[in-house]
């Protein structure tokens, strides 16, 4: 009995020492992952004094600056004095203001689907009569936007990930549909990806201004691992520029984990890190 | 007698389990080096970016053990509308610069439940040796955990030890023990009152000055 115990003994101690970490004596090694080399730069900053608590007045474009600071200002995106500011220049680099060169970066080699054909994004000058049966007005979409964030607010709380509930209690107030019930974050994606007939794929460069004229407008993120992904609504207003992302982004309803906004640049629901993976469609 | 020894072959088995399931994050080596596990330090993924110089210096602390360590933490120059508070940590001893991490999508203000730190850009606590160990949470984005990041401070010397998207849970100080309740995956839900995945729970505890994951 007693070397039945000391067997026992032995192959319990033995056991568990095959768990422990590998050890590494470079506490150096972890090194910098630099997978991004973009020179795309734009040093102008933003004038965020264009927003007002006037109200929307309008999608169309001035193109004028109106002198102002960068004096962000959170509170003030809740306002909608919105000027849009289209680029004319086809020669500059910022390439994410310009639809119509073919560089728009939904369509490059680094596409997710790495479809390189024009075929599937939008052309504004084409809107027909089925989009318009889908268009709403920019405030529309703004209301629906706040009054989800509060709905997400006072039904779960401020914490948890619902990413997935905001889009489709936004998509079901808007057009009274169920087609993203019971959907994952991933899974809406894939079903985005899978419906051309109802959700057509556009690049970033059109997604503010597709929002501005009242379409629903999606963007999303397939977590590759099968963990939760991420999906926002594109809401009206203007392009922000984002450092991290090198270029000006649109704004979305985010109500993702620790997330509950009605209006910020994407940039604070994406990371840059993950910008060529995010995909975006409109409902039509 | 049979039954007795089954019994206390579970009991060792289990208690040997307690005690080797609980992995140290990092050992110091005779020399005083810190000697590191890659498996608990993912890589920053950051970008290449022309224009974020000079930094902006949002916080700097002193910690003095056996040398003075000055921890400088700086926003990209610019990145007003980006996530985070801060995406430089600077350490710096007499000696001069002994570390510095960047992280393009920024580490926020300390906020953990159950630790009252104030408004603060780390934690630290002190460890066997008196060595400290400082805690800072990246940037929530993207429905994915945050960084937790761990930087020891040791021997004028600063190592990065731990960096895994964790959620902190909660923190709880027990006896003089230190315990993270840790969570490596954020829960979606199919539907009101159907969670779609499994909470995966991990802790940091810290005992007797030594650091463990579980």
């Amino acid at each position: 009995m007693r070397i039945l115990k000391i067997l026992f003994l032995a192959i319990s101690l033995s056991m568990p020492l095959t768990s422990y970490a590998c050890w590494d004596d470079d506490d150096d090694d972890w090194g910098t992952w630099d997978p991004w080399n973009e020179d795309d730069d734009d040093d102008g900053s933003y004038d965020y004094d264009s927003w007002t608590d006037a109200g929307w007045d309008g999608y169309g474009s001035n193109g004028k600056d109106d002198g102002g600071g960068s004096d962000y200002d959170y509170d003030d995106y809740y306002g909608y004095g919105v000027v849009i500011t289209p680029d004319d220049n086809d020669n500059d680099d910022d390439w994410w203001r310009q639809p119509d060169q073919g560089d728009d970066y939904s369509n490059d080699e680094n596409d997710i689907e790495n479809d390189n054909s024009d075929d599937d994004i939008i052309d504004d000058k084409n809107i027909d009569n089925k989009d318009e049966l889908n268009r709403k007005t920019p405030s529309q979409i703004t209301n629906t936007a706040k009054n989800t964030v509060a709905t997400i607010i006072s039904k779960y709380g401020t914490k948890n990930a619902y990413c997935n509930f905001g889009v489709k209690i936004a998509f079901k107030s808007l057009f009274n549909k169920n087609d993203l019930e019971g959907k994952r974050a991933n899974d809406m994606v894939r079903y985005w990806m899978n419906n051309p007939i109802h959700w057509e794929r556009i690049s970033i460069t059109n997604a503010q201004r597709l929002a501005n004229e009242g379409f629903f407008v999606v963007a999303g993120w397939i977590n590759p691992t099968g963990n939760s992904g991420h999906v926002v609504v594109i809401v009206p207003g203007e392009s922000t520029y984002s450092g991290s992302w090198g270029g000006y982004v649109p704004n979305a309803m985010d109500t993702g984990y620790m997330k509950r906004s009605s209006c910020q640049p994407i940039s604070k629901s994406f990371g840059s890190s993950k910008k060529n993976e995010v995909v975006f469609f409109k409902y039509k | 007698m049979i039954m007795r020894s089954i019994l206390l072959f579970f009991v060792t088995y289990l208690s040997i389990l307690n005690v080797y399931g609980q992995i140290q994050i990092f050992r110091t080596g005779d020399n005083g080096n810190i000697i590191t596990s890659p498996e608990y330090i993912e890589p920053f993924i950051n970008g290449t970016h022309s224009d974020i110089e000079p930094y902006i210096l949002k916080e700097t602390s002193v910690i003095n053990t056996d040398v003075g360590y000055t921890i400088r933490c700086l926003r990209y120059n610019g990145w007003e509308n980006e996530t985070g508070d801060f995406n430089v940590i600077e350490i710096n001893t007499g000696q001069g610069e002994v570390l510095n991490l960047q992280y393009d999508e920024g580490w926020e203000r300390v906020s953990m439940p159950g630790l009252q730190y104030g408004n603060k850009s780390f934690y630290h606590e002190t460890l066997v040796n008196g060595e400290v160990a400082l805690f800072f949470t990246g940037a929530t984005l993207m429905s994915q955990p945050p960084y937790l990041t761990i930087i020891i401070l040791a021997h004028g010397r600063a190592c990065l030890v731990f960096n895994k998207r964790m959620i902190v849970n909660n923190v709880v100080r027990e006896n003089g023990d230190l315990l993270f309740n840790l969570q490596e995956n954020v829960i979606e839900w199919t539907d009101e009152y159907t969670p779609a995945d499994d909470a995966v729970l991990h802790t940091i505890s810290i005992k007797n000055g030594l650091m463990y994951f579980e």
